[in-house]
């Protein structure tokens, strides 16, 4: 259930607390983690529990002491002044008392619980500014009556929710803090939870498997205690706000809405987005795109739920998103340590964690139906208050979708693209490719040299052109495979190698593949006997992020037309490997020359 | 081998064994079966009966 990836199984998390322990031991430098000493007052036994809190502390930047007076002495050490509790001077004091803590197992009434927790908490508010933690009681699953129970007076049941819904009324407003273990409890599920084998044989409280989620959840509401509780949710656009690329989409492609259930998937990620927002949370957009694209739908789709009002800083560029979410962070003056990234594409989210892994970045898996549990799950915005300060934050920092300018980038892309391990394969046009390759010569739009559209029986009558040079280019990366993501035609007319097509799939873009798949082209047109290649680019309101490709790539301007088109042209005799940190896969049988 | 022959194991020690077990093989021991182990060559015959 440890959304944020990386999640530790009981033992591991034993074995960190004691790599942590020795480190400590050893050396009497704080590890720049934030100390905090924990009481923790339990009626089960604790001992198995206190090493998977010490170590999912420091995943929250926590140095956690815990002080655990004797077994089933909860109110002898808050009373007992000179008692074990308060000669460890807790920060806080967390109350771990379940329903039999309470007495709630065999009583007709919540009162006397009621009565108990009241007496501990003023004995803990006595000893200064600590704070105690409260936990909500989990339902056992026994019933007597069934269904009956909930609303029966004397059941077990019954008493454990009056409980709870007392300490609604108790807690806001007081200096304790709430942990709702009830709730954890129930999304697991309660005959999951409880175990009462593990109750009879040690009085351990719940499962051993649930050991890590307990201690994640608690060591955060800890971190949030210590205010290290994240601000700012960065959000992808393309399959993260909505179903599809809006620059080859388009508006009325982009899945969004009603009606179709991809797009209320992405529709209940925005409602989730918005939801925060409204808690104080700020959002921001890190998106690949084009600024005036991606604010498109946020203008005049209809089933838009965020709008730009609801964006701190709108960032919507082709350049790597880690520079991007530092540019962020500055903005916002906030560490970039609280800030969490939400995106679709893992090669984006190994980027980011790669060069800021203190931004919070979670695991999510495909289906965007799953975003908003997933991100809710990992806890990022645990809160122990909520004033009316946190309700004005976004007012604070609303600053209509802001566009920052960058600073040059400072990201190690060479080592991240290194660490990709890519290997593009290459062939060239056959029977097998040309539906895809029909598909994507007719919907691509952004990276698109010349937006030359062409029917399957057209690119089939291409493959069998012996006076065409054709590349179909498929990458897979340490991610897996990426599919076909890019396509070449090249035409030799009057002698000269001319590039009639040229588009590739922006999910890509940054890696450097235009270079690879050059590379190998101006290779073949030498084996060809090529000395020169030609290229053009033809503008459209949508491919303004190829202007600049042929000169970027170091070919020569040939001549510019009125209609804005601009002819390049490549000299092979003199031109330089890129060496691309992309492997080349291609069956070099496969591209016989005709000529 | 029993519990006695390997310094400070204890009942806690125990109980995260049989969880690690169970967990790992995903069996589940009953009360009598975690309160009456001997010892390790008892542990394996139990074992044994669930997989």
């Amino acid at each position: 259930m440890h959304a944020a990836g990386y999640s530790l199984d009981n033992n591991q998390l034993h074995s960190l607390a004691k790599a942590y322990a020795k480190i400590t031991s050893n050396q009497h430098r704080p590890l720049g983690l934030t100390p905090i000493r924990l009481g923790i007052l339990s009626n089960a036994t604790v001992d198995l529990l206190v090493p998977a809190i010490i170590a999912s502390g420091l995943r929250y930047g926590l140095a956690i002491e815990t002080i655990v007076p004797p077994f089933g002495q909860a109110v002898q050490a808050v009373t007992d002044q000179n008692s074990d509790l308060w000669s460890g001077r807790p920060d806080v004091v967390l109350l771990m008392l379940d329903h039999r803590g309470l007495g709630l197992h065999d009583s007709a009434s919540p009162d006397r619980a009621i009565a108990t927790m009241a007496q501990l908490r003023q004995g803990i508010a006595s000893h200064g500014a600590v704070p105690a933690i409260v936990q909500t009681v989990s339902r056992p699953p026994e019933m007597l009556l069934g269904s009956f129970d909930f609303v029966s007076s004397g059941s077990v049941r019954g008493s454990v929710h009056d409980f709870n819904a007392h300490l609604r009324q108790v807690i806001p407003g007081s200096s304790d803090i709430i942990f709702d273990v009830a709730g954890l409890a129930e999304t697991v599920g309660l005959a999951q939870w409880h175990d009462p084998v593990a109750w009879h044989m040690a009085k351990l409280p719940f499962s051993q498997k649930f050991v890590p989620l307990y201690a994640d959840a608690l060591t955060r509401l800890l971190g949030a205690v210590r205010g290290k509780t994240r601000k700012c949710l960065v959000l992808d656009l393309d399959n993260t706000l909505w179903g599809g690329v809006i620059g080859d989409d388009g508006i009325d492609g982009i899945k969004l809405g009603q009606g179709d259930s991809l797009g209320e998937a992405h529709l209940a990620v925005q409602r989730h987005a918005l939801a925060l927002s409204k808690r104080g949370i700020i959002l921001a957009v890190c998106s690949k795109n084009d600024d005036q694209i991606a604010r498109q739908p946020f203008h005049d789709h209809p089933d838009m739920v965020l709008r730009e009002e609801h964006i701190a800083v709108f960032q919507a560029n082709w350049v790597d998103k880690a520079t991007n979410i530092r540019a962020i962070a500055k903005m916002l003056n906030i560490g970039t340590d609280a800030l969490v990234f939400l995106d679709d594409n893992p090669t984006e989210r190994h980027i980011v964690r790669r060069e800021l892994p203190e931004v919070a970045v979670p695991e999510v898996p495909d289906d965007p139906a799953l975003f908003p549990l997933f991100l809710s799950m990992a806890g990022y915005f645990d809160a122990v208050t909520f004033s009316a300060d946190d309700e004005k934050r976004t007012e604070f920092y609303k600053t209509q979708a802001q566009r920052l300018a960058l600073q040059e980038s400072t990201s190690d892309l060479e080592g991240y693209l290194e660490s990709l391990d890519m290997t593009l394969h290459l062939a060239p046009f056959d029977k097998i490719g040309r539906p895809r390759i029909t598909q994507l010569i007719n919907k691509s739009n952004q990276f698109n040299l010349t937006t030359r559209r062409y029917t399957e029986a057209e690119v089939a009558v291409i493959e069998d052109d012996p006076s065409a040079l054709t590349l179909q280019a498929r990458l897979v990366d340490c991610f897996g495979d990426n599919g076909m993501i890019s396509v070449i035609i090249c035409r030799k007319e009057n002698g000269s190698w001319n590039i009639d097509t040229w588009l590739m799939s922006c999910r890509v873009l940054g890696r450097r593949v235009e270079q690879a798949m050059l590379q190998f082209l101006s290779q073949q047109l030498k084996e060809r006997g090529a000395t020169e290649l030609l290229g053009c680019f033809i503008p459209t309101k949508r491919n303004g992020l190829v202007k600049d490709h042929y000169p970027n790539l170091g070919f020569d301007l040939v001549s510019a037309g009125n209609d804005g088109a601009t002819h390049w042209r490549l000299d092979l005799t003199k031109h330089r490997p890129y060496n691309a940190p992309i492997r080349i896969a291609a069956e070099a049988g496969k591209f016989t020359s005709h000529n | 081998m029993t519990a006695k022959e390997v310094a400070e194991w204890d009942s806690l020690g125990h109980i995260r064994l049989m969880v690690a077990i169970e967990q790992a093989l995903g069996i589940k021991f009953t009360t009598s079966e975690i309160s009456n182990l001997a010892n390790v060559g008892e542990l394996v015959t139990v074992i044994d009966k669930k997989l």
